[in-house]
C-alpha cells in the first residue's frame, strides 16, 4: 500500500502513514486522505486501495440489519462540512455512485501569463472561468467544473495563439522590411512610443 | 506511451528544465534587446487596435529595466509586475513543481474563487486606472 496523508479530528494534516496502518492512527471511513497520484483529498472509504480497511465483517453487517436505528445511521452518516460535495451533488444530478472524475486543471497560471504577455483581453476571461473551476468542484458540481475548466483553457489558448500569430506576422513584416531595405530608422522612431 | 511514462517519472526535472530555458531566454532577450527603443520588440496589439493600454503594456520595457536592476524603471513601465511576477512564480510552483501536494491547503486557498476574483479585480482596476491617469 502507498503512504497516505490524512486530516485528523483537529483539522491538522498528518502523515505520511502506510495505508494498512491508517486505522491505528484514528482514521475512519470519513477521514479525508490523500496520497501521491490523487488529484484531491477524498474520504478514506472512497479510495479503492483503502476500502478493505473499512468493510465490516459479515457478522456485524448481519447484526445491524436487525436494528432499524443503526441501519438508518448507516444510510445517512454525518459527514460534516468536509463531505458537503457528496450531499450537494444530488441536487445537481450527479450520481454519487459513479466514480468521481479527475479534478480538472483550472489553467490559472497560464491565463495570468496570457494577460500579462499577450496584450489581449482573452486572458482576463480565462481568469474569470478559472475562478469557478475549484469552487464548483468543491461543491460537487463536477460537470459544471469541467465545463468551466474547458472554457478557461479555450480562452487562454485563443489569447496565446492569436498573440503568436500576431508576433509571427510582425516578425515577417520586420524581416521583409529589413530585406527590402526600408528605412529602419522610421520604424524605430514610430516604435519608440509603444 | 513511453514518452508519457518518461515524463511522469522525471516530471519535475523536465518542468524545471523547460522553465529554466524559458526564463533564461526571457532574461537574454530583455538584457540584450533595448525594448524601449528597438524595432525588434513587438508592440502591444490591444494598444494598436484600440488606443487603450492593456494590463500587460510595458511588460517588455519593465523586464528590460528589471534585468538592469532599474526598479524605478519597472515602476514606471508596468507597476503590476511587482505583484504579478511573485504571484506567477507561486502559481507555477503549485501547479508544476509539486506545490499542490506539499501545500494542499495553500493551493486550495489560492485556487478558491475569492482569491482568483481578487486578482481579477486588481488587474481590472489597474487596467482602468492606467488609462485614466496615464501610468
Amino acid at each position: 500500500m502507498k503512504a497516505y496523508f490524512y486530516i485528523d479530528s483537529n483539522n491538522v494534516q498528518k502523515g505520511p502513514v502506510a495505508g494498512e496502518r491508517l486505522t491505528e492512527f484514528g482514521v475512519t471511513a470519513e477521514t479525508p486522505v490523500w496520497c501521491d497520484g490523487m488529484s484531491d483529498w477524498m474520504p478514506a472509504e472512497t479510495v479503492d486501495e483503502l476500502k478493505p480497511l473499512f468493510q465490516q465483517p459479515p457478522w456485524q453487517q448481519f447484526g445491524q440489519q436487525q436494528y432499524a436505528g443503526s441501519q438508518s445511521y448507516q444510510q445517512q452518516p454525518n459527514y460534516g462540512s468536509y463531505q458537503q460535495p457528496y450531499n450537494q451533488s444530488r441536487q445537481y444530478g450527479y450520481n454519487p455512485q459513479q466514480p468521481v472524475p479527475e479534478k480538472p486543471d483550472n489553467w490559472l497560471a497560464w491565463s495570468i501569463l496570457c494577460t500579462i504577455l499577450c496584450c489581449l483581453p482573452f486572458g482576463v476571461v480565462g481568469i474569470v472561468y478559472a475562478a469557478q473551476v475549484d469552487s464548483l468542484w468543491n461543491q460537487g458540481r463536477f460537470t459544471e467544473a469541467i465545463k468551466a475548466a474547458k472554457k478557461a483553457k479555450t480562452f487562454t489558448l485563443i489569447g496565446v495563439i492569436s498573440a503568436a500569430i500576431f508576433l509571427l506576422i510582425y516578425f515577417l513584416i520586420w524581416f521583409f522590411a529589413a530585406a527590402l531595405g526600408i528605412g529602419a530608422a522610421t520604424m524605430a522612431a514610430e516604435s519608440y512610443y509603444y | 506511451m513511453i514518452f508519457v511514462r518518461f515524463y511522469q517519472k522525471y516530471r519535475y526535472a523536465i518542468n524545471a528544465a523547460i522553465a529554466l530555458l524559458a526564463v533564461a531566454a526571457l532574461i537574454f532577450y530583455s538584457f540584450n534587446v533595448d525594448t524601449t527603443q528597438s524595432e525588434l520588440a513587438p508592440k502591444c496589439l490591444f494598444l494598436k487596435l484600440t488606443g487603450f493600454k492593456c494590463p500587460g503594456c510595458g511588460t517588455q520595457r519593465a523586464l528590460h529595466a528589471l534585468v538592469h536592476f532599474d526598479i524605478d524603471g519597472v515602476a514606471h513601465y508596468n507597476m503590476l509586475l511587482f505583484f504579478a511576477l511573485p504571484y506567477l512564480a507561486l502559481l507555477f510552483y503549485l501547479q508544476f513543481f509539486g506545490g499542490k501536494k506539499r501545500f494542499p491547503k495553500l493551493t486550495k486557498k489560492i485556487h478558491s474563487a475569492k482569491a482568483i476574483m481578487a486578482v481579477f479585480y486588481i488587474i481590472i482596476t489597474y487596467w482602468i486606472a492606467r488609462n485614466i491617469f496615464g501610468f
